[in-house]
Formats: structure tokens, C-alpha cells, sequence
């Protein structure tokens, strides 16, 4: 019996799913959502993603100058709320595109397009 | 202990890690995930959060360094991937050889094994430490954009830099004048000059004119290389023969030893021409390296 270890799948598509992960948290940032509503949103569209990671790429985001937040006290402890500025909403419609291109050529690929 | 004790010291911890500028904003954002985070495992097991639930919750989560860790933006590379195998080689090689030099000593019973670690033992530290700050500065530069622009290399490697050939002959004249005229000048020279570079009578008479002949042969192949403008087949295996020869008389020398009348100056010329006796030597390994018909083959094709 192989050693889980030498099945590489796991690693591979956590890498690939690592390729969409910005595309996918700006997806969901075009409503207000605080750090653990989005990764609830995610994970119930199928795209888990741990909390250690989602936190600090919201950060970073955010000193890129894609993300706009705010902190506010509701029924419950303070949270920091998130959403696309306008820079994002731009970033996010060039990477959609260049998803949709992705998606196509990939698809050409598997199916052995050779056109 | 409380959960959100546990929590809080679990965040404290986090927060001294990271830079002050973004110490409370990550704290108190972290903070409030992780109670959430402890509420829904509470609610899912349907029991009041306790200290074995926050603990295994926190550990799951990750060590606050790692946590941390996180937070910043990845580190610039020290030593590139391809580097690290010869890196360690070099910074280890480098310690060992020192050690090897200086430890005879300590089993010769000239110097106590403490007395030796604490002066050459930890000094050979020197050498990784010097290789370290070098790949500071090599990775410092690299961050700037720095990157040394890549170029074919010879395509005929036995072609011959003319300039710096010319400037290689004139200095081998240069020097091989002073070791001439070294009998004559060295009793003019004042104070105890002449009695410390004054040559043994015999070694003059007797061992000394070989190298006369090794001179003169070694400038008529390198005049022979810079007029061709290539080291041809010939003069490569010439070139090896004259190597072989300097070392059989330097060792020679080397043996019989009796060069300068002062012991002081005889000694330090022995171990000087052990030096140029490894030099050829290396060289010579090289030469006959790049001798092998497969690197030979190689070249051409490329």
C-alpha cells in the first residue's frame, strides 16, 4: 500500500486552490463582511480556507490598496469590516477576465484542443 | 483558568511578535476571531467552551510564533536554494581545516585542549562568519535589483587575453631579474639584510642552475602561446611537462632544504615554495581535468 505520503494530490491542488484564493476572498468582499463572516461565505461556496491564512492576506490586501475597512461594535465584540474599494472592484473585473481566459485555455488543454 | 484568559494571554503573545504599528489592530482582530472561533465549537459540541476545548482550539491554530510569522511579509533570501549545498560545504570545509592545522598541537602536548578552544578552536568561527555577512550583503544587493548580467563564455577557452598575458611576461621578467641578480644585490643591502638573504655557496654552485633552464623554457612558452594568440595541443602538453618539472625541483629543494646561510630565511623559503608547490599542483589537476576528452567534446559542440 502507498505511503500517503507519496501521493502528491493533496499538495498539488492545495496549491492550486492557493492560485485562486485572492480572486476568491475579492469575490466576496464586494458586500461588507468581517474576517470570519468571509470565511464562513467561502466555505460554504466550497472554498474553505483557514483562518490563519485568511487574516493576514485581508492585511495585506489592504496595504495593497484593493480593500477598504472599518471597525465597528454590533451585537458583539468589535470587528474589523471589509469590502472592495474601487481599486479592488477594478482588480477584481482584470482578474475575473483573466480567470474566464484561464478557464478557457485550460479547458482547450484537457480536452486536447490542439486548434 | 478562564477561556478568554487563555485567549488573551494566547494574543498577548502573538502581538509581541509583530511590528508596533500593527500590534493592537491584529491583536484585537485575532481576539475576536478566536472567541468566535471558540463559540462555534462550544454550540457544535454543545457544551460551554472549556480550557481543554480552548487549548486544543489554540493549538490547532498554530504556535503564536507561527501565527505571527503570518503577519509578515516574506523574508529576502540569504543564500539562494542553489547555493546552500556548497555554502554549507565551504563554511564547514573552511572550520575544518583550520581545526585540522591547529589541533596537532593540542595532541603534540604543546597547548591544552581548553587554551586551544578558546583561541584557535572558536576562532576558526571566523570563516562562517565572514561567508555569512558576505551572503548579507550578496542577498542586500540582489534586493536592490542588482543582477549580473549573463554573457557566453569563451567560446575557445585556450584563446589567449593577449593584454593580460603581456602584463603576466613582463612581471615573470621583472621577477625573475630580482631572483637573479638576489645573489649580488642582497650584500649591498644595508644592516642585516645581506646576512639574512645571503645564499648557501653550495645551493648557488650546485642546485640552483636548474632553474635557469626551467625560466627560460617556461617565458619561451608563454612567448610562444601570446605570438600563436591559443595554447595549441603542443604547448598544453608542454605547459604540463615544464609544471611537472618545477615541482620535481621544488621539492627538491624542499628536501635538501640549505638555501640561505640563516635558518630563519631557509625555513620561511621552504614553506614559502611548499605554497607554489601546492599551486602547481592544483593547477596541474585542473589542466589535466579539462584534459578529459569529454569536456574536450563538450566545448566544441558548444
Amino acid at each position: 500500500m502507498a505511503d500517503s505520503s507519496d501521493n502528491p494530490l493533496p499538495k498539488l491542488e492545495l496549491e492550486l486552490r492557493r492560485g485562486v484564493l485572492v480572486v476568491a476572498v475579492l469575490s466576496q468582499l464586494r458586500e461588507v463582511q468581517y474576517g470570519y463572516s468571509l470565511r464562513q461565505a467561502l466555505a460554504r461556496r466550497g472554498m474553505p480556507i483557514e483562518e490563519g491564512t485568511l487574516y493576514p492576506l485581508l492585511r495585506r490586501l489592504e496595504k495593497q490598496g484593493v480593500l477598504a475597512s472599518e471597525w465597528r461594535i454590533e451585537d458583539g465584540p468589535p470587528r474589523r469590516y471589509y469590502r472592495l474599494n474601487d481599486a479592488g472592484e477594478a482588480l477584481l473585473a482584470e482578474l475575473t477576465a483573466s480567470w474566464h481566459a484561464l478557464v478557457g485555455t485550460m479547458a482547450g488543454l484537457l480536452e486536447g484542443d490542439t486548434a | 483558568m478562564n477561556p478568554n484568559d487563555v485567549i488573551r494571554t494566547y494574543v498577548a503573545e502573538v502581538m509581541r511578535r509583530l511590528p508596533g504599528r500593527e500590534r493592537q489592530e491584529v491583536g484585537l482582530e485575532l481576539h475576536g476571531l478566536l472567541g468566535e472561533m471558540l463559540a462555534d465549537r462550544a454550540q457544535s459540541a454543545g457544551t460551554p467552551a472549556d480550557d481543554a476545548m480552548v487549548l486544543a482550539m489554540l493549538r490547532e491554530f498554530g504556535t503564536p510564533a507561527q501565527v505571527a510569522e503570518r503577519y509578515h511579509p516574506a523574508g529576502a533570501v540569504v543564500i539562494p536554494a542553489m547555493q546552500t549545498r556548497s555554502f554549507a560545504l565551504f563554511a564547514f570545509g573552511g572550520v575544518a581545516l583550520q581545526w585540522a592545522l591547529t589541533l596537532p598541537r593540542v595532541f603534540g602536548g604543546d597547548q591544552p585542549l581548553v587554551a586551544w578552544w578558546f583561541s584557535a578552536g572558536l576562532g576558526a568561527l571566523w570563516w562562517p562568519g565572514l561567508m555569512v555577512m558576505s551572503a548579507l550583503v550578496a542577498a542586500l544587493i540582489r534586493s536592490h535589483g542588482w543582477q549580473p548580467a549573463w554573457r557566453p563564455r569563451m567560446v575557445d577557452p585556450e584563446r589567449v587575453n593577449r593584454p593580460v598575458m603581456l602584463f603576466g611576461l613582463v612581471w615573470f621578467v621583472l621577477g625573475v631579474a630580482l631572483m637573479v641578480s638576489l645573489p649580488w644585490v642582497a650584500p649591498m643591502l644595508p644592516g642585516v639584510l645581506p646576512q639574512v638573504f645571503a645564499f648557501d655557496d653550495g645551493f648557488l654552485s650546485r642546485r640552483a642552475w636548474p632553474v635557469l633552464l626551467l625560466w627560460g623554457a617556461t617565458f619561451a612558452l608563454q612567448l610562444s602561446a601570446y605570438r600563436q594568440g591559443r595554447w595549441s595541443s603542443l604547448l598544453r602538453r608542454l605547459g604540463m611537462l615544464s609544471s611537472l618539472a618545477w615541482v620535481a625541483l621544488l621539492l627538491w629543494w624542499i628536501a635538501v632544504g640549505g638555501m640561505f646561510q640563516a635558518k630563519a630565511t631557509d625555513d620561511g623559503a621552504r614553506g614559502a615554495l611548499g605554497v607554489v608547490v601546492l599551486i602547481v599542483v592544483i593547477d596541474l589537476a585542473c589542466r589535466l581535468y579539462r584534459e578529459r576528452p569529454s569536456m574536450r567534446q563538450l566545448r566544441v559542440a558548444g
